[in-house]
């Protein structure tokens, strides 16, 4: 596939060299174009081929469900409004980081801030009632180790749950092309321009945000706090500029996240009007039904197939084959022909 | 409306018609306080004669006290009413009072005696004083004189007149009103038995004036040890002379006087970027009692072990500042700063620190470029094992700018930027949220709007 492309395009630049008799530039281009080419479609592959829901609504007998393509909405509507259980949305495991970082991160803001506006009145107050500046700064310190094991935990945590329990939806924490679309269309829902808002998968362009910014925040944050907690070690092997590139950095990055998580990640986590006041999600794991269907309809379509394809399994019932490109399908479950089709269920 | 604005105007009008005339009620108060303090204030002029007739000058303070009619001026509170007369003579011709005590003669105090109304008692003393001034220095005039103490050591008693007569004291006071016991010969055997209890005593003598002066002293470090009976501590004569006295202000720069003790610490402060500028004649560059003072006088001496001191550790950012603003600016602002300012005293690294104290040198400037190894060492006083590539990340006194540490200043830009945009990104995106919510996200909970909005797709 590649080569094909390659060839024809290098002939044409070999022409082009030709043209401009050994134009440096244009020889660069006509060595890099191809590369590029190539890179471009791989990436187009692999993006489509990790992003698309398509895969994960692969049933157990192989058969390929395309629900956004094949599903009537009459029949998706009809399907989501079902009663069940709520939807499991974060494990034992993801729950307790949660509540490893939020303290850790409370305990950081509360003693770091009065640390960089130390001049304000109360940040003075606040120190001296915790009993001086060293133990500020000792607590500082302990609840930064409890945020980087909290770090490695979420590492472990998550190569573990890819490489051996096969779980993608880490993966789906990637930012797409759809979360910039997405985005777009929620601010020309905002204003009025347009009625339909987006709809997420698995997580919105926000929670994606706000997991890499944790992300970036804690390489930079938690980076630059060692180089000040080890200054002088680190300057054996790393130049001296880089302490109070650390200094500067430290404080203003905290000082974006502190701003970030308590209007933004606040706001849409507990304070706005669809789970005002308080959201228990992250601390359960559970999202009602009717919400996540509301908030990640992408990725409660993905959970209806599983649930469907668990329930075939469990209790057999009709298998959920769709006509690929056909008129309206009939997925919902037929009780009456379940007995039949659970000796024909594969594996 | 425009009744309104009518109004405006004239009041506006007027405004210039009302300062005119404060300034008037104004000038008569402050040139009566020019004519009436400024003289004594200035230093080396002769006091303001009384104009009027004492009939006891034990009662001066009823008119010139702090209540009275025509209150003293400031620098003479504490001073007590028997001293009055020692430099306001009570005399009908104004230039003869002005005139030098050592230089009047008998028959002009006969005359004052007779025309004025001062009364005996203080134009006796005052005689006395003079006439003792002649007849002491018959003895104490003799270059070289000295009486032997109890304890062996020899007192010199030489007074060099002329140097009495230029200093702050000449031609108002005379011998008698500081040794008032010795108003007879042979005079009282002498308490002190040393050299140095004999200076220390002295302080008395002027603390009969300098009221105000001896409080601050006491509080200093040199009258604390005075008062715990170190006679060798500094006391008045030390400094400002015995007879050649001298204003503070004039010798305030004088770190020689502080040498005089203070040998050890003074050799290092002579080749200090201080000491040669001191040296060669400016007056501008910081001495001792700079450094050493929070009250700008050398009355309020403080050791360096006193936390209030200007040159203890909370106090030296401060105290350096005062001369080096753009130092302290980075420095409060700095990590060692901020650790001092937030109470870290014991450890956070101060001016001195890095520069020395007695000894302050510039550690890098224009002229001279920035010394990795110099400031190295400077660090590794308190980083143990700072090496010189540690000291490469010191920013000096200077903000990071395109030229100078690039590294942190585009740092301290992206992140700036970057804050900026994110936050700003994220409030307006909650607030148009909230705004999109209160138009029209509650009618569409009525319509059961979640199912209609799937169909809009």
């Amino acid at each position: 596939m590649t080569t094909k492309i390659v060839n024809p395009k290098t002939q044409d630049a070999e022409r082009e060299i030709d043209e401009q008799a050994g134009t440096q530039k244009g020889a660069t281009l006509a060595i890099l174009w191809p590369f590029l080419a190539a890179v471009g479609l791989m990436f187009k592959r692999a993006v489509s081929s990790a992003f698309a829901y398509s895969s994960e609504a692969r049933l157990d007998d192989g058969t390929e469900v395309l629900p956004e393509r094949t599903l009537s909405e009459a029949s998706w509507n009809e399907l989501a409004t079902a009663e069940g259980p709520d939807i499991s949305r974060f494990d034992l495991h993801q729950r307790i980081q949660h509540i490893l970082m939020f303290t850790s991160f409370i305990v950081l803001a509360a003693t770091g801030l009065p640390q960089k506006f130390h001049t304000f009145g109360p940040s003075q107050w606040f120190i001296t009632s915790l009993g001086g500046i060293e133990m500020v700064q000792t607590i500082h310190h302990v609840a930064a180790f409890v945020m980087l094991f909290d770090c490695l935990y979420h590492g472990v945590y998550l190569v573990h749950g890819i490489l051996r329990k096969k779980d993608i939806n880490p993966l789906r924490m990637i930012p797409s092309p759809k979360d910039f679309l997405d985005a777009a269309q929620m601010f020309l829902y905002f204003l009025g321009i347009s009625d339909r808002q987006p709809k997420f998968d698995r997580y919105s362009y926000l929670e994606k945000f706000d997991y890499w910014a944790v992300f970036w925040g804690i390489a930079i944050i938690g980076g630059s706090g060692l180089v000040m907690l080890f200054p002088v070690q680190i300057t054996k092997v790393l130049p001296g500029q880089l302490v109070p590139v650390a200094l500067a950095a430290h404080s203003d990055e905290a000082v974006l996240a502190v701003g970030w998580i308590f209007i933004v990640h606040l706001f849409y986590a507990h304070l706005a009007p669809r789970v005002f006041p308080f959201n228990t999600s992250i601390f359960t794991g559970k999202v009602p039904r009717e919400r996540y269907r509301e908030e990640h309809p992408l990725d409660y379509r993905r959970i209806l197939i599983k649930e469907r394809r668990q329930q075939v399994r469990e209790q057999g019932g009709p298998r959920l084959t769709l006509p690929v490109g056909g008129g309206a399908p009939d997925i919902l479950p037929n009780p009456d022909s379940a007995g039949e089709e659970s000796t024909q269920e594969p594996r | 409306m425009i009744d309104r604005m009518k109004r405006g105007v004239l009041w506006l009008a007027l405004l210039p018609v009302f300062l005119a005339i404060a300034g008037l009620l104004w000038t008569p108060a402050t040139s009566w306080s020019a004519e009436n303090n400024a003289p004594a204030g200035q230093p080396g002029a002769a006091p303001p004669p009384i104009k009027h007739p004492v009939a006891d000058p034990a009662g001066c303070l009823q008119c010139h006290g702090p209540a009275g009619p025509k209150p003293l001026p400031a620098s003479h509170n504490g001073r007590g009413v028997e001293t009055c007369t020692m430099c306001h003579k009570p005399a009908t011709d104004a230039g003869q009072a002005a005139s030098g005590a050592l230089e009047a003669t008998p028959s002009q105090e006969g005359e004052k005696t007779a025309e004025g109304s001062a009364p005996k008692e203080s134009s006796q003393t005052s005689t006395g004083g003079e006439n003792a001034s002649s007849n002491c220095l018959t003895c104490h005039g003799q270059v070289g004189a000295t009486v032997k103490l109890e304890s062996g050591e020899e007192l010199s008693i030489y007074v060099d007149a002329s140097a009495l007569s230029q200093s702050v004291h000449g031609g108002t006071l005379g011998c008698t009103d500081c040794h008032k016991d010795k108003t007879g010969y042979p005079h009282n055997k002498l308490e002190a038995t040393t050299v140095r209890a004999y200076a220390s005593a002295g302080s008395a003598i002027c603390s009969s004036c300098h009221q105000s002066e001896r409080e601050a002293y006491s509080q200093s470090v040199h009258g604390q040890m005075s008062a715990a009976g170190r006679t060798d501590a500094a006391s008045c004569a030390d400094c400002h002379t015995a007879h050649a006295v001298k204003k503070g202000v004039e010798i305030s720069y004088e770190f020689s006087i502080c040498a005089k003790c203070h040998q050890n610490v003074t050799d290092s402060y002579k080749s200090s970027v201080h000491g040669t500028l001191a040296l060669s004649g400016n007056k501008d560059a910081a001495t001792c009692v700079d450094c050493h003072t929070t009250t700008g006088t050398a009355h309020g001496l403080q050791s360096g072990s006193d936390p209030d001191a200007a040159s203890a550790p909370e106090n030296v950012a401060q105290t350096c500042g005062a001369c080096h603003p753009k130092a302290l600016e980075t420095y409060s602002t700095s990590f060692h700063g901020k650790a001092m300012r937030l109470g870290v005293t014991h450890s956070a690294a101060t001016c001195v620190d890095c520069h020395g104290a007695y000894g302050v040198q510039r550690v890098h400037g224009p002229e001279a470029p920035l010394d990795d190894a110099k400031v190295a060492s400077a660090c590794a006083k308190c980083h143990e094992g700072a090496d010189e590539n540690f000291a490469k990340g010191w920013m000096g006194h200077e903000e990071a700018s395109p030229n100078w540490f690039p590294a942190v200043f585009f740092t301290e830009r992206f992140l700036f930027f970057l804050t900026t945009a994110v936050v700003a990104f994220g409030v307006v995106h909650v607030e148009l949220d909230l705004l999109r919510w209160f138009t029209t996200g509650r009618k569409k909970k009525n319509n059961k709007g979640v199912k209609d909005d799937n169909k809009d797709s």
